[in-house]
């Protein structure tokens, strides 16, 4: 599979986890009723960025310039490593307080959404510091 | 660990995309490189250090 529609893919299923999280806490809290107009933003916003990345990659392709070296490669090795590590750890903490949330809905909506935001803030860490 | 990428790309007249597009990897490698903020596989930093006709040890050296 092309490597542009693994990271287009990969981008909307981080999107469909923060739309399910961010769901599942206004039917629960109402309190993001907002939002919707603005996830709608978001996803016009993700695809055109990506398209015209996607573009962009195939006019490098042509130009002679690779999409992917070793750089962007670990870079991506390190957002999955340690995005799992926090999100494994993430879950470990939500089960072991489920008493203290008021119904499973809550649990799973609230680790699906603190997840997506883990991978998302750990891109944004490691892209900073990438040998750290 | 420090590099003189930046300085010897200078000598050269090269911008960094140029330098990308010879070593094969992307600009924004470079420029990780330049601010020491990455450090290269051995194989990369041959290749630099090939590019610019000086030794590996004079283009990358332990802080």
């Amino acid at each position: 599979m092309n490597k542009q529609r693994i990271v287009l893919i990969s981008s909307y299923l981080i999107i469909l986890l923060l739309v399910s999280g961010l769901r599942y806490f206004e039917n629960q809290t109402g309190f993001f009723k907002w939002i919707d107009p603005l996830l709608l933003l978001l996803i016009v916003v993700i695809a055109f960025i990506y398209t015209m990345q996607s573009l962009k990659s195939k006019n490098k392709k042509k130009n002679g310039i690779p999409v992917d070296d070793e750089f962007s490669i670990l870079i991506k090795y390190k957002i999955g490593y340690y995005s799992y590590f926090a999100s494994a750890f993430l879950w470990y903490v939500l089960f072991v307080f489920k008493d203290r949330f008021p119904d499973i809905e809550t649990i799973l909506g609230g680790g699906v959404l603190i997840s997506s935001l883990i991978v998302i803030i750990t891109r944004i860490i490691i892209k900073h510091f990438p040998d750290e | 660990m420090n590099n003189r990428i930046k300085e010897l790309r200078a000598r050269d007249n090269l911008t960094q995309s140029d330098l990308a597009k010879i070593v094969g990897v992307r600009r924004e490698t470079i420029v990780f490189l330049e601010k020491g903020k990455y450090n290269p596989s051995l194989k990369l930093a041959h290749e630099i250090s090939k590019i610019f006709k000086t030794p590996i040890e004079d283009v990358f050296n332990l802080k």
